[in-house]
């Protein structure tokens, strides 16, 4: 049961930064169900690092902030000074967001994929 | 002395005691009532001398009496003796019978019994010994004044002072009687009180105070005074007797008291003036601050309030306080250690006559473990909400996961159900530990017996005790239910041959610890029609869920028997935990 959605995102590329694969696969499925191209998806900060730092051409990214122990702000950062738009994604519902990044969107987990579609092409049209 | 006593004498009813002599002083006469008064019959007395019936000194007194009267009525204290032997105290007239010729005859007398006032009398006399010397022994101080003037700068004049009293002010009775009481007074007496008592005295009635007198070497004494008004016979007051007990020792051992909880209690304790300026901290606020008394007072104490605190604190005590009643928190520094601990502080107000504040009284009370509760209570709440939060996530995303690989909704349904037990299971698992390991076995066991019975012919589980961190359980769990379900519906869970191993060992080897986990299952007729779409979601949690989450590498195959499955996680550096946050 597949079901057919408008190509939003069409053709491009998005880093998803989930450390559970069950999340990280399935967001990763309805985004190229929205037309995007993922990369990673990547668990931890050094496996997205590695996609950052290794040249791959990305559009925008999903953030999960908790990656385990670890949060996800150096991936952040990296793609704040690379220009890339990004979306945050938490199960904390007053995640305290450092000041650099208050000005990013937000979306609470469990994530609707429609409405996180909305914002990545938003910030895609910018 | 003719029968004189069977005959009618005129006086025999009348109710006074009578008697009646000759010129010799015999009886010729006497009355029932006075034989009764004497208690004798009137054989003993007939022809007896009169005199036979008095004491010693009452027959003298009788006839020098007698004879001075010189036959006039008269009238005298005499004592008869009763038959008992008895002393009676007696007033007797005497008036002088004449015969015909006018010659004196004898007498004729009226005894009235005085014996009863006489005892009356003499018990008044051992009573006012009795008040005396209780007056004069007691160790309260005892000082009697006159009932008035009590207006006048003077006052009533002191008529009176005991022993106690002496004793305790150093004033003897000649230095003080006629002087006015205030001279026991002094620059700390306390006015109130003497209003109070003026007042009272003012309206004769009685009353207690406490006041600060002085001796007359200047000491000060605390005494508690009770002043009663002395009214005479007629209703009239006459008299003040204050009795004054000398309590400075009773106010020091209060005071020793206090002094003992005030420093005794784990409290600060603080006195303020309305505007925050305060007077006074308690040894416990110097000791725990560090700094000297006089340091504290004013505004002093605000420099061991952490700075974050201090603005708040100043506004707190400007714009006063609602309901009377100070309440609010700060951190305090601890000298020991330089932490600033989290207080409470409660004071109420002590008012004047004209209700307003004078000053509070004030303790700030250690509440740093309830503050940190607060803080983990909240963490422990944002952390629920987040698991809460990112298991919805997992059951969307699985949810999503089963709706792309199922041909039908029922197909759906019955998957996505069973996945949601396993999860479940697992939380339920997870809720019974007190902390956030599971112990595998559990965790293996409690898979397969929702599924089969631990049925020990069928299926061997084996293995060290090891726990694992919540998060690596969840997959570990969901990897086991697709195990499990698919080894039921075409393995060694659902064909009678069939067993099942399941168990897991750690290895070490150049110091990187792992965990090998191994399912083998045997004795089963490989199925030709197996459905290799039910096997994609379980493949998918084993040779990529695990190997992303927990770095694990998987080697899934079908043997000629049955599914071996060989599952090698990495450990942390402590042993025996696989813990991802």
């Amino acid at each position: 049961m597949v079901d057919v959605q408008p190509k939003v995102l069409d053709a491009r590329r998005i880093l998803v930064v989930e450390d559970d694969y069950t999340i990280a696969s399935n967001l990763a499925k309805s985004l190229e169900n929205l037309g995007a191209v993922v990369v990673g998806p990547a668990g931890s900060v050094a496996n997205a690092m590695l996609l950052i730092e290794g040249g791959a051409k990305l559009d925008a990214a999903v953030l999960d902030i908790h990656l385990g122990a670890e949060k996800v702000y150096p991936v952040a950062e990296a793609l704040l000074t690379r220009g890339v738009p990004f979306v945050f994604t938490t199960g904390y519902s007053h995640a305290s967001i450092p000041n650099a990044f208050a000005k990013q969107d937000l979306c609470e987990k469990p994530v609707d994929t429609r409405a996180l579609a909305r914002l990545l092409s938003a910030r895609l049209a910018n | 002395m003719d029968g004189i006593l069977n005959s009618t004498w005129p006086f025999d009813r009348l109710p006074v005691p009578m008697f009646q002599t000759d010129v010799g002083g015999l009886i010729r006469h006497v009355n029932q009532h006075w034989l009764n008064l004497l208690g004798l019959d009137a054989d003993a007395v007939e022809g007896r001398p009169l005199v036979g019936f008095m004491t010693a000194r009452a027959r003298d007194q009788h006839l020098r009496t007698l004879q001075a009267a010189r036959g006039e009525v008269c009238d005298l204290e005499s004592q008869f003796l009763t038959g008992a032997g008895k002393m009676i105290d007696v007033l007797l007239s005497y008036s002088f019978d004449r015969d015909e010729a006018g010659a004196q005859a004898g007498i004729v007398g009226v005894a009235i019994d005085l014996s009863i006032r006489r005892a009356a009398q003499r018990a008044a006399a051992s009573n006012s010994a009795l008040l005396e010397s209780v007056v004069t022994h007691a160790n309260d101080a005892i000082l009697i004044t006159d009932a008035e003037p009590i207006g006048a700068p003077h006052g009533p004049r002191v008529l009176y002072v005991n022993p106690a009293f002496s004793i305790m002010t150093g004033y003897s009775a000649s230095d003080i009687c006629g002087k006015t009481p205030r001279i026991l007074q002094g620059p700390k007496t306390n006015g109130q009180e003497l209003d109070r008592l003026r007042s009272a005295l003012g309206t004769w009635k009685p009353v207690r105070v406490e006041l600060v007198n002085y001796a007359k070497d200047g000491a000060e004494l605390n005494v508690e005074m009770d002043i009663s008004p002395v009214a005479n016979a007629k209703g009239d007051f006459t008299h003040w007797v204050a009795i004054q007990r000398n309590i400075t020792n009773r106010r020091e051992q209060e005071e020793q008291r206090l002094r003992t909880i005030v420093e005794g209690i784990p409290q600060l304790m603080w006195r303020s003036r309305d505007n925050g300026n305060w007077t006074w901290t308690n040894p416990q606020w110097c000791s725990f601050t560090g700094q000297a008394l006089e340091e504290s007072l004013g505004r002093g104490w605000l420099d061991a309030i952490n700075p974050e605190d201090r603005a708040g604190t100043i506004k707190a005590w400007r714009v006063g306080w609602p309901n009377g009643l100070i309440d609010f928190d700060f951190r305090v520094r601890r000298a020991s250690d330089g932490a600033y601990l989290w207080h409470r502080n409660r004071a109420t107000p002590i008012y004047d006559e004209n209700g307003r504040i004078v000053e509070w009284i004030g303790t700030s009370t250690d509440i740093q473990d309830l503050k940190e509760m607060q803080q983990h209570q909240h963490v422990l709440l944002a952390e629920l909400q987040h698991r809460t939060r990112n298991l919805l996530a997992v059951v969307q995303a699985i949810s999503g996961k089963t709706l792309r690989r199922s041909i039908s909704l029922q197909e759906f349904a019955t998957k996505f159900d069973s996945r949601l037990s396993a999860l479940s299971r697992m939380q339920g698992l997870l809720a019974r530990t007190n902390h956030d390991m599971l112990d595998l076995r559990q965790l293996v066991e409690l898979e397969l017996d929702s599924h089969v019975g631990l049925d020990p012919v069928k299926v061997q589980i084996g293995g060290p005790a090891i726990r694992i961190g919540a998060a690596s359980a969840r997959t570990l769990a969901l990897a086991l239910h697709e195990l499990a379900a698919n080894a039921i519906k075409y393995g060694a869970l659902g064909q009678a041959a069939g067993n099942l191993e399941v168990d897991w060992r750690v290895t070490e080897d150049n110091g990187s610890r792992k965990l090998v986990f191994d399912w083998r299952e045997s004795g089963v007729a490989m199925p030709l029609d197996m459905d290799i779409q039910n096997l994609g979601f379980g493949r998918e949690i084993l040779e990529r869920a695990l190997p992303y989450e927990l770095n694990a590498s998987t080697h899934f195959q079908f043997g000629p028997d049955g599914v071996r499955c060989a599952i090698s996680i990495p450990l942390a550096k402590a042993p025996g935990r696989i813990k991802r946050g």
